[in-house]
């Protein structure tokens, strides 16, 4: 079921980990630079953020100098990059679509699309089950909950 | 108490209520024994259409699936050696040896009973504790919630899975997306990039991109190799006198640990079965029984795991505090049908409070009966290959939060956490402390903020309370003790366990 094998903790895996974190404390660091952090007692709306991002960037740091050193083997995952890109691709397409398409096409082609992620599914077979979910989930959000959705259209 | 669970019950058995613990309960029991379905991911889901229902329905709905989620994981884990829940990768060790032997059937059926006995026993301990920590919650002033939010989250750091540190960062990574939005002092907007922001990240879109998403980018393209191998036969279904004697105190240990681990905050099922079957393991007289089909290394966790689904809504509802990522999503559950949890919530909406605890008394029973005559039902289930699911909750994913705030923003953000999600654990992230992180920091933030300007900026306020005191006493000690020794021998154990494979994220 799961796509994982057991590998050693690759070195580009080793070197990206802390330092995204890292950066990911500094952009939030910037960001939060213009608010006012005030004094303990009476603290601005910028203390709290300038306090996480300091310790994120202190713990990037730290956790890139304990990779470098582990010689742990870990548990890893083949990146799937066929579902990555095609469940992205179903989730924008349904973005695209809602609000100008409305429900019914909006969840056929993301259905549609999700379903390629799997290479088993022949074209006949995904516009069978794309309809059989599409007439589900209408059933579901308008019929049952009555969701106040547009079903084609605006 | 006695009355207040009678006036509880009285709620949960109205029809509607009653079908919704029903409904809960079943979803429940099939999302747990789906492996790649978690309950995190069917909670999130069915979040925005709470908003359409009561608040003590939605409340009692969500956490149906939480606990029946404990006992459908079980199923997959005797059936298929995969595990349908994180808390059930140790029920593989021994319940899926045994159903090689061909007691699959017994197996089911002492998991589903040690199951039960353990959520009683966690339904016992939150009608016991419910009054007098709700009593002791009322005098907790702002460093107290404080304290004990901060306990929370360096609990969940400590005790995972995973390092220490990378916990942490990860519910740092969390409170940091909390701030978005206006600050709740100030009113100044925080890291508001669109307008779309300005009422903060939505719990829903962070919660189903993180565990929806990324599991079904993780799972979408296997080629499906799953088949039931183990024959269920009817065969010695029932235990023998010896076999009964030796599981009553394994059963009843498990359900002490589970029960003890569900309420502290930042611990919860998962970490609960572990510690059940290292200690059943630890003071077994015969430890090379272990991994062949052993009863007590069978038993005792999952009556951990069910003790500790009930016990981990003690604080959730007598503090208002969450103790783990499906707790959060509980309470998100409240706030959005407009109701502060709290230590007021036992006094203000009795009737919800009660009826939620005995919905767990309903619930676990509905449970116990629909477990057994109905195995062949889930077998059946279990046999549904994920290609034929995942685009289906693709599609519930994208309508739920699109439906939540009828915002295409929010959907991007599902998508951009859901790459997140996938992308982190390649560096050994994980996941659940950041969803924890956003839920806690604000609570965190705001207390902290509150204290400070009370005992104008003195620190020394957290230790001449003497509830604060306490809970800065537990964090110590917790900390000395994780740093000291027992978790040394406990990290092997867990390492051993990781080498069989399965989702280990919350």
């Amino acid at each position: 079921m799961q796509n994982t094998e057991r590998t050693d903790f690759s070195l580009w895996r080793r070197i990206v980990g802390g330092p995204a974190l890292a950066a990911f404390g500094a952009a939030m660091l910037a960001i939060s630079w213009s608010y006012p952090s005030g004094s303990v007692v009476q603290m601005g709306p910028g203390y709290m953020p300038h306090l996480v991002s300091g310790t994120l960037m202190f713990f990037g740091l730290t956790i890139l100098v304990s990779d470098l050193r582990t010689t742990d083997s870990f548990e890893t995952e083949q990146p799937q990059w066929r579902a990555l890109i095609l469940i992205s691709a179903a989730v924008i397409i349904f973005v695209a679509l809602i609000e100008p398409a409305g429900l019914v096409p909006a969840m056929f082609c993301a259905v549609a699309i999700s379903k390629l992620a799997n290479k088993q599914s022949g074209p006949l077979s995904i516009v069978i089950y794309s309809a059989a979910v599409t007439l589900a989930g209408w059933l579901l959000f308008i019929v049952a909950l009555g969701l106040p959705l547009s079903v084609f259209g605006r | 108490m006695a009355e207040q669970f009678l006036l509880g019950l009285s709620v949960v058995l109205q029809p509607h209520v009653l079908m919704y613990a029903f409904f809960g309960v079943l979803l429940g029991q099939v999302i747990g024994l789906l492996p790649g379905v978690g309950a995190i991911t069917a909670i999130s889901l069915l979040l925005p259409v709470t908003f359409y229902l009561d608040p003590t329905s939605s409340v009692i709905l969500l956490a149906g699936i939480y606990y029946g989620s404990q006992y459908g994981g079980a199923i997959a884990s005797i059936l298929l050696n995969l595990p349908g829940t994180p808390s059930s990768v140790v029920t593989c060790l021994e319940g899926y040896p045994l159903a090689q032997s061909g007691r699959a059937g017994f197996a089911l059926l002492v998991t589903a009973v040690s199951s039960f006995i353990g959520s009683m026993f966690g339904v016992l301990i939150v009608v016991l504790a419910a009054i007098p920590m709700a009593a002791l919650a009322l005098k907790f002033g702002a460093p107290e919630y404080t304290m004990l939010v901060a306990l929370g989250l360096v609990a969940a750091s400590l005790i995972s899975s995973g390092s220490p540190i990378r916990a942490f960062s990860m519910a740092l990574v969390g409170i940091a997306l909390g701030m978005v939005g206006s600050d709740a002092n100030t009113g100044q907007y925080r890291f508001v990039a669109t307008d779309a922001l300005a009422d903060g990240i939505s719990l829903v879109s962070l919660a189903m991109g993180l565990f929806g998403v990324s599991e079904i980018i993780r799972n979408a393209s296997n080629v499906e190799t799953r088949k039931i191998d183990v024959k269920l036969s009817y065969k010695d279904l029932l235990p023998t006198r010896a076999e009964l004697r030796s599981m009553v105190a394994p059963v009843g240990r498990g359900a002490s640990i589970g029960a003890f681990f569900g309420a502290l905050p930042g611990t919860g099922a998962a970490i609960a079965a572990f510690m059940a079957y290292a200690l059943e393991r630890r003071i077994s007289r015969t430890p090379k029984e272990f991994g062949k089909g052993h009863l007590p290394g069978l038993c005792a966790p999952e009556s951990a795991n069910n003790a500790a689904a009930q016990t981990s809504f003690i604080p959730t509802l007598t503090l208002g505090i969450p103790g783990d990522a499906v707790m959060a999503l509980i309470i998100g559950a409240l706030i959005l049908n407009g109701i502060i949890p709290g230590p007021r919530l036992i006094v203000d909406e009795p009737q919800l409070f009660w009826g939620v605890i005995a919905s767990f008394f309903v619930g676990n029973i509905i449970l116990l009966i629909i477990n057994i005559p109905l195995i062949g039902l889930w077998v059946r289930l279990l046999s549904i290959p994920y290609h034929r699911l995942y685009p289906a909750i693709v599609l519930l994913i994208c309508v739920g939060v699109y439906a939540h705030r009828s915002s295409v923003t929010d959907v991007v953000l599902t998508l951009v956490f859901g790459l997140l999600g996938y992308v982190m654990k390649w560096f050994r992230f994980e996941p659940a402390p950041v969803l924890l992180g956003f839920v806690l920091g604000p609570m965190f933030e705001e207390n902290f903020r509150r204290t400070m300007l009370l005992y104008s900026g003195d620190f020394t306020v957290f230790l001449t309370r003497p509830i604060s005191a306490t809970l800065v006493f537990c964090g110590v000690a917790l900390l000395a003790f994780t740093l000291i020794s027992p978790i040394v021998s406990r990290r092997k154990t867990l390492k051993s366990l990781k080498g069989h494979g399965g989702p280990f994220s919350v």
